[in-house]
């Protein structure tokens, strides 16, 4: 049991590692979106706050706490220019790249083995 | 009183923190669990189910944590089943509002899901403490 769980644990680990490359990249593409069309800015925030949200909840809970934490940043920043309800100025605008190659960085190198669950020893009295 | 948790429904829409919320909690954890990917198929499942206790994600598309939870408190079979949330926002007052509302905890996210079954264990615990005092 303790092995097929190991196992099991390290196939949700792989398979995470694709899913945060998906959700990282939809970010990208909303940012492409507030430079090209300001009328869909607003649906486009609230999308690139529920990517980045999906990405700090599940790294989080995948041994990924830097991947998490860089998520929760962009994530704050996203809420902060949503809530002011204005045009994102320049200034927003360029902390919100930083942020984003922050986390398309650690996601681009995270590799299933970085995680901290990868070889995560079981509690002795865990089922064997 | 001592009734052991053996049994719960946990309702997540994120698919990656379920499965793995789910094996942590099957596995290491020895429940009898049922998983519901959002608000709507939560009340749909859990009365058939009967758990002793549900974990909720709070921000959920669709019917979010809150909602369900008033939805779930509508149907007899889940009106009085105790109800851990599980939020990002999990500052001491938020945990605070949660609970006023009628949850009986709050779990922060993220979560280390190998002590996700100790720390349910815990707060049933507590939970039956509080209730036989």
């Amino acid at each position: 049991m303790k092995d097929e769980m190991k196992n099991q644990i390290q196939n949700l680990i792989i398979k995470h590692c694709s899913t945060i490359a998906r959700e990282a990249e939809a970010i990208r593409l909303c940012l492409d979106c507030f430079d090209q069309d300001v009328t869909s800015a607003t649906d486009m925030l609230e999308n690139a706050i529920q990517h980045a949200h999906k990405i700090k909840g599940s790294s989080g809970s995948l041994g990924f706490p830097d991947i998490s934490a860089a998520a929760a940043c962009l994530e704050r920043q996203f809420r902060i220019v949503h809530l002011s309800e204005e045009e994102m100025g320049l200034s927003e605008r360029i902390q919100i790249q930083a942020y984003y190659a922050i986390l398309e960085q650690l996601v681009s190198n995270a590799t299933p083995e970085a995680s901290t669950l990868y070889d995560y020893k079981l509690p002795a009295n865990a089922p064997r | 009183m001592t009734e052991k948790l053996t049994r719960l429904s946990y309702v997540e829409d994120e698919p990656d923190i379920r499965a793995v919320a789910e094996l942590a909690l099957m596995t290491l954890g020895g429940f009898d669990i049922d998983v519901c990917v959002d608000g709507q198929e939560a009340v749909r499942k859990i009365p058939v189910f009967k758990p002793q206790l549900i974990l909720l994600d709070v921000m959920m598309p669709g019917l979010d944590g809150l909602q369900t939870m008033t939805a779930l408190r509508e149907i007899p079979e889940t009106a009085k089943t105790p109800i851990i949330f599980m939020t990002a926002k999990a500052q001491r007052n938020e945990i605070q509002h949660y609970i006023d509302l009628g949850a009986i905890d709050v779990i922060p996210k993220p979560f280390d899901p190998m002590l996700l079954p100790q720390s349910i264990n815990s707060i049933w615990d507590r939970f039956l403490e509080q209730q036989a005092a």
